[in-house]
């Protein structure tokens, strides 16, 4: 791809009138992804209001089946809204710091950090259901807990990911 | 950019993740956060509000500073790949499981097994006022070693004259009679019962009026021999079989009593078998007439003393422990209470009223989580698996009060919960979640084709706690060591409220 773009910069050169001038391979070849991603992300669960088994109609569903079951987990009736500022992606060289243990590390790792989250009436809960859908006829569920949160929490932190054996 | 090369695409597989968590910290702040889904008994909702939750670094004071925490470290991180059973010993051959890994050390103050025995010894938490020694915890198991060894010598001299292979033997020899007179007592029990029952049900059926008022169960018509009405007469006669059968009891009883009571060399049977009994559990099975420690409380301790020593020689060198997390939450809720008045057998109950604002808070200090794994796969019960966790908290604090000090809440100080289930090839932990939604945990029981293996293979489990205190009652140390569960089916029942 990146030899496509320097393919067109090519052809594109003699017509500029600008002072462009085409990126040589090795130039190309220090432009790297320096500063990473920062993303601001609001997620929103809104729920379904013909749903009625649960107050103010249900939120979104998410179920798990584990090996031979009959039965699933389900973390169900999601909704609100869950914002987290400040996440930033980056891929880092950790070569130094960590009491001297980044030095022998000196390798790449994926990092995902985050600031600060902000939860609006943001809850979900944790049940044992005998089928996938809430709606089919014969439907049992098992409320475990439901964990309802609202407002800003301090959340931080730096998550690092590397291929490990 | 640099296209790949073979070489370098050769070397990339589908290797496992490494991953740690640097700087971390949550603070509930000024959010609100609730948990609900519980009922009392008067079937009202409860609910549970959090007013304080927090995770953040070791020594955050409960959560009052913004240490930050560290989970795992880039040469220590979590780790998560695929392992077969050339990895994990107790895996089935051919299986491949998902393994999850904490940070692990090998250095004996982050070695979990290692530091959560010498805390265990220890019983103070290092580094408070007035537990700076680290040989305490050695002190401790020698001090506890010489009470034992001393108990081992009275023994040892007790029998000097008899050995203990011969103990046993005469124990054995004595203990004949104590059978026979046991199956004695059994028997006779059995028709004691019988008898009884016999006495009960004529009694129900025998008559009561005017000339004959029936009499309390086990007490006789007053007609005695001459009564002429035929269930009188038999109840009265079974009340004489049942009395009979009775002083037989007591009589078998009193001769498995003598039985106890037979005498060696001035040694009642009773004394010689818990003297044997006290041996066995210092030293193990005797294997000859002068036994050496082979086995029992004496070996156990004598063993644990390799891991106090490296600790202590690990904090003498200056070492210290990678720090740990501090977890904590306060909550409030509302309860009904109910009054009741009256004597206890007519009481009545009163009206219930609700208590508001009941509070619970919980704080541990300096949590690790090093060395615990979880290994998960598939077979044709389903999910399985097997979980080593190492759990090892400095302190816990658990309060029901909220304006009061430690003087009066539950302390614990050197908690470690070494608990393993299942076993990959002998005892997999199952997993599933039932037709109707509630969940399940089984752990297979031990059969007759794989006890031996069972048994010397599926890991133990230990839970030791250095000091408690409740309400600055100190409660000293306490410790489980060496549970394993041989069968377990556990499930979720949702209560009809």
């Amino acid at each position: 791809m990146l030899r496509l773009f320097a393919g067109l910069f090519c052809l594109a050169a003699p017509l500029a009138m600008a002072d462009l001038r085409p990126l040589e391979e090795t130039e190309l070849a220090a432009v790297n992804g320096q500063d990473g991603l920062t993303i601001s992300a609001s997620i929103r669960f809104n729920p379904n209001v013909s749903q009625t088994r649960c107050a103010g109609g249900c939120g979104a569903r998410v179920t798990i089946r584990p090996g031979q079951s009959a039965g699933v987990i389900a973390i169900d009736n999601i909704k609100g809204g869950f914002s987290f500022d400040g996440v930033t992606l980056d891929i880092v060289t950790i070569n130094s710091g960590f009491n001297g243990e980044g030095a022998q590390f000196n390798r790449d790792a994926l990092k995902l950090s985050l600031r600060e989250a902000y939860f609006d009436n943001a809850q979900y809960t944790l049940s044992g259901a005998n089928q996938v859908s809430a709606t089919q006829p014969g439907f049992q569920q098992t409320d475990l807990l439901t964990y309802h949160t609202n407002g800003r929490v301090d959340l931080r932190g730096d998550l690092y990911i590397f291929p490990s054996n | 950019m640099q296209p790949m090369g073979d070489a370098e695409l050769e070397s990339v597989s589908g290797a496992g993740i490494g991953f740690f968590l640097d700087g971390f910290l949550y603070d509930k702040q000024d959010a609100t956060a609730r948990i609900e889904g519980f009922k009392d008994s008067n079937g009202n909702p409860v609910v549970i509000h959090l007013e304080n939750a927090y995770v953040k670094g070791q020594g955050s004071q409960r959560g009052t500073l913004d240490t930050l925490a560290n989970i795992g470290t880039p040469l220590h991180p979590f780790r998560l790949g695929i392992k077969d059973s050339s990895q994990i010993a107790s895996l089935p051959a051919g299986i491949e499981a998902l393994q999850l890994m904490t940070p692990t050390w090998t250095d004996p103050l982050n070695d979990t097994h290692h530091y959560g025995l010498w805390s265990y010894y220890q019983g103070c938490l290092y580094g408070e006022a007035g537990c700076t020694n680290p040989d305490l915890a050695l002190n401790r198991l020698n001090a506890n070693v010489a009470a034992l060894t001393a108990r081992q010598t009275y023994l040892m001299q007790r029998y000097a004259g008899v050995g203990f292979l011969t103990l046993q033997q005469e124990i054995n020899a004595d203990m004949a009679l104590v059978q026979a007179r046991q199956q004695t007592v059994d028997t006779v029990n059995g028709q004691y019962m019988a008898a009884r029952n016999t006495m009960t049900s004529l009694h129900n059926s025998a008559r009561n009026d005017l000339i004959y008022p029936k009499p309390a169960l086990g007490e006789k018509y007053w007609c005695g021999t001459v009564c002429v009405p035929s269930d009188v007469r038999a109840y009265n006669a079974a009340v004489d079989a049942w009395a009979a059968k009775g002083e037989e009891l007591t009589n078998a009883h009193v001769a498995l009593g003598e039985a106890w009571q037979v005498k060696r060399y001035g040694l009642t049977l009773g004394e010689r078998t818990q003297d044997y009994n006290e041996f066995t559990s210092l030293c193990g099975v005797p294997n000859a007439e002068q036994p050496a420690c082979s086995g029992g409380r004496i070996t156990k301790m004598e063993g644990d003393r390799a891991s106090l020593l490296l600790v202590s020689s690990s904090l003498k060198d200056g070492k210290t422990r990678v720090p740990g997390l501090d977890i904590g939450f306060e909550s409030v809720f509302s309860l009904p209470s109910t009054a009741w008045s009256g004597s206890p057998g007519g009481a009545t109950q009163g009206p219930t009223t609700v208590r508001d604002n009941e509070f619970f808070s919980l704080n541990i200090e300096g949590f690790t989580l090093h060395g615990s794994y979880l290994n998960i796969w598939g077979n044709q019960d389903g999910l399985v698996g097997e979980v080593s966790l190492q759990l090892y908290a400095d302190k816990l604090i658990l309060g029901a009060c909220r304006t009061c000090t430690d003087a009066n809440r539950f302390v614990a100080k050197n908690i470690y919960f070494d608990l393993n289930l299942g076993h990959g090839r002998y005892q997999p932990l199952n997993f599933s979640v039932l037709g109707d939604g509630e969940l399940r945990f089984r752990l297979p029981g031990v059969t007759w084709a794989n006890h031996q293996q069972f048994y010397e293979q599926v890991p133990k489990s230990n839970i030791s706690i250095g000091n408690l205190t409740l309400s600055n009652v100190n409660l000293g140390s306490q410790a489980v060591r060496g549970l394993r569960i041989d069968y377990l089916d556990m499930r979720t029942i949702n209560l009809p409220r």
